[in-house]
């Protein structure tokens, strides 16, 4: 079966891992982030385990603020972070502004990555980047540019403006490299009212949309409810939402145009759950979802390094079978 | 009176810090008590500003902004409050454990706590069990609540608790934890007290279980 036949039946199983392949490698996750081939061999023996539809990199929200030299703290088996967020005015903005030379850093890792798995993965091959609000939160801090959404719109207006222009290079880049598609992960955007997410995160993406002719998914941790009305009208061709949001209760407000792409509890389910646990949560969003067109069932965000490898299995099996 | 502490609660759920200070500066000058103004006017303001949180119609922008404020007023206040002794519902140490630097959520719970007349020690993010326990053992709190973001630092809640336990201090606090992984069935088998799912339900839990 083709992959466009098995969209079309929408029986694409796509989980969000990198993560957890760091056993079948015998890798740190510190290893994978930091060295392009470490990365590939793990991608390599995930999808050689588990045979996916699809592959995303290595989910980092730290590669757009790496190659703007902000410090970056590695540690060898959890996600990297940010350890500094020095934009207070726009006097920083300026300086920061001159940090960005194109796509740089780690960034050329992940666009090497993405030319090898375009190459050699005969599957849909993803990529991510940050989203702007996220980005920009980085920048700020979220506590302050949380407070700053209220109290300095312009101040994050432009340092939006900043953050889209150094996304959209590296979308392009990961785009010319063979992704088939990019997700933008926009998690810190989850705390916004939808009048805020509307003016500080929703009109930033769907300027990155219209700019870049290639699909683009949008990803937001969390319990998003409150905000889906909105995102389906980003443009993004899919939309990835956390477990905290129910798919049968919102699928009717997503136009079938929409690919909806989720959302079993990386948490609760994958890294907690048993075997049992985790087939009876994938047969439950499979009835849920049962007739809903352009649906790629997955985790609800990207699997955590400790991820039981059966349960991986299991969930792959259970998604594939018939009801 | 009441006037000015309405004035004062709506001041704070608008974030305004300047016509907070104004507004407690001026209650005082005219004789309110400073009690009355903390809980008529400034905890009034930030539990409706809960209230609203819990049922999505105010987000963390307008939270923190509320919080900023409280914290402003705090400032005018605490001389008076001390001056006449008023009891706290319960003191609380908080903090996001050793690994993990996200504080948004953490920040959220203390503002809530706060809300709810508690005072509250933040020890702020990557906060060891050591450091938990040296805490607990400095301010004798009758909670203490832990917070991780990362499926990954999630098992330094338990360490504290045994660590807790090593240093004979697990009976006099209530161990709380929460953030996005944590769930009630990790609380339970980690040998926590409560957990809560969100900031105003960790305030309201907190509550109950102290008083």
């Amino acid at each position: 079966m083709t992959l466009k036949q098995k969209m079309l039946d929408n029986r694409l199983v796509i989980p969000l891992m990198g993560a957890p392949g760091i056993k079948l490698s015998k890798t740190t996750l510190k290893e994978n982030l930091l060295d392009d081939k470490v990365q590939f061999r793990t991608l390599s023996l995930l999808m050689e385990r588990f045979e996916p539809d699809g592959i995303f990199t290595f989910m980092d929200l730290t590669v757009e603020l790496d190659a703007l030299g902000l410090k970056v703290k590695y540690p060898d088996n959890d996600n990297p972070s940010i350890l500094e967020h020095p934009l207070n005015d726009i006097e920083d903005l300026e300086n920061i502004e001159k940090a960005w030379k194109g796509p740089s850093g780690r960034m050329i890792k992940f666009i090497r990555l993405m030319g090898k798995m375009s190459a050699e993965i005969p599957i849909i091959n993803g990529g991510y980047v940050i989203g702007p609000f996220s980005m920009a939160g980085e920048l700020m801090g979220v506590n302050d540019i949380a407070i700053s959404v209220i109290t300095d719109p312009d101040l994050v207006k432009k340092v939006l403006e900043f953050s889209n222009k150094v996304i959209a290079e590296y979308i392009s880049a990961l785009f010319d490299a063979g992704a088939d598609t990019v997700a933008v992960l926009e998690p810190s955007a989850v705390i916004l009212s939808p009048e805020h997410y509307r003016e500080f995160s929703l009109l930033p993406f769907k300027r990155l949309a219209e700019t870049i002719a290639q699909p683009l998914i949008l990803h937001i941790c969390g319990n998003t409810t409150h905000l889906i009305e909105q995102m389906v009208e980003s443009g993004a061709a899919g939309l990835s939402l956390d477990s905290d949001v129910s798919f049968g209760g919102i699928k009717s407000q997503v136009p079938e145009e929409i690919t909806l792409i989720g959302n079993l509890s990386p948490a609760e389910v994958f890294l907690q759950g048993n075997v049992e646990e985790v087939r009876e949560a994938a047969l439950s969003l499979k009835k849920e979802m049962t007739g809903r067109k352009n649906f790629i069932i997955s985790s609800g965000c990207d699997l955590p390094v400790d991820t039981p490898l059966e349960n991986i299995e299991v969930f792959m099996k259970t998604a594939r079978e018939e009801l | 009176m009441t006037k000015l502490f309405e004035e004062i609660s709506e001041a704070l759920q608008a974030g305004d810090v300047n016509s907070v200070q104004e507004k407690l500066k001026k209650g005082l000058d005219e004789e309110a008590s400073p009690r009355d103004l903390l809980n008529e006017g400034l905890l009034k303001g930030m539990g409706i500003v809960g209230e609203k949180f819990k049922k999505n119609e105010v987000f963390v922008p307008e939270v923190l902004i509320a919080a900023r404020a409280m914290n402003a007023g705090m400032d005018i206040l605490k001389p008076a409050l001390i001056e006449t002794g008023v009891e706290s519902t319960g003191r609380i140490i908080i903090g996001t454990v050793k690994g993990d630097l996200h504080d948004i959520g953490k920040n959220l719970v203390k503002m809530m706590m706060e809300g709810s007349g508690f005072e509250v020690i933040d020890l702020g993010t990557d906060v060891s069990p050591e450091d938990f326990v040296t805490a607990v053992k400095e301010h004798q709190p009758n909670i203490l609540g832990m917070s991780a973001l990362l499926t990954t630092t999630m098992p330094q809640m338990q360490k504290t608790i045994e660590a807790l336990e090593e240093s004979k201090l697990r009976d006099q606090v209530l161990v709380m934890v929460g953030g996005a992984p944590v769930t009630d069935k990790y609380a339970e088998e980690i040998g926590a007290d409560a957990y809560a799912r969100d900031a105003a339900t960790a305030a309201s839990v907190a509550k109950e279980r102290v008083s």
